[in-house]
């Protein structure tokens, strides 16, 4: 119902009550006709009224619309500031940890190596070692 | 009948919805991998094999726990921003 105020100006929709306000006057002027005048005039002027609520009611939900669709975007901006921090935070400390890791497994190359003939790991180590790091079922 | 098919047509002026709603934001990839398996030992293995797999390992906790840490921290910030909208 509320797709005639999108190709209609609102200002015409003011005009309706004032041309039930010229036709119950009409009547003073044409009294034969005043049965009819009267009453049709009367009609058009609470339609009009009614007419320009709807229009008012339109226009307020409009505006609401548009408040609330400006919430919206400050929201999505928000949220997409955070995705952006998170996903820095997780790429720099995977760079660090990965770092790290090459800095140990560099140092167990060059001095725990040293040691891989004169100890020997039992096959039991092995055993506990693994099914500690077994994936779960 | 007449007066109740009136009142029907003047109450569709009152009926309306405000088409605006917020979708709750996807998640960033990286928090949506899988972690890593450990390693494992083969049978024979050196102690320098030991050492390596065991830190490697570690290192594979580590990338694990800043995932989960980071996807609480999305998540919760999220809900806050997409709590105080409504």
């Amino acid at each position: 119902m509320f797709w005639i105020f999108k190709v209609t100006a609102d200002w015409i929709w003011l005009l309706v009550p004032l041309l039930g306000c010229a036709v119950f006057v009409s009547s003073w002027f044409f009294k034969p006709y005043a049965g009819i005048l009267k009453p049709l005039g009367t009609a058009i002027v609470v339609a009009g009224f009614y007419v320009l609520g709807m229009l008012y009611s339109d226009n307020a939900w409009k505006q609401a619309a548009k408040d609330l669709q400006a919430q919206v975007q400050i929201a999505e901006a928000k949220s997409a500031t955070v995705t952006e921090v998170v996903k820095n935070t997780i790429t720099t400390k995977t760079q660090i940890i990965k770092e790290r890791g090459k800095d140990v497994v560099t140092y167990v190359d060059r001095e725990v190596v040293k040691y891989d003939n004169s100890c020997t790991i039992p096959k039991e180590f092995v055993t506990a070692h693994n099914r500690a790091a077994e994936p779960q079922k | 009948m007449k007066l109740l098919l009136i009142l029907c047509v003047f109450l569709t002026g009152c009926s309306t919805v405000v088409p605006v709603t917020q979708k709750f934001p996807e998640a960033p990839n990286a928090l949506l991998l899988q972690c890593d398996n450990l390693k494992m030992l083969p049978d024979t293995a050196t102690l320098s094999e030991v050492a390596r797999t065991v830190a490697q390992n570690y290192q594979s906790y580590h990338e694990c726990s800043l995932k989960h840490s980071m996807w609480i921290e999305w998540y919760q910030k999220q809900e806050i921003i997409f709590k105080g909208f409504k």
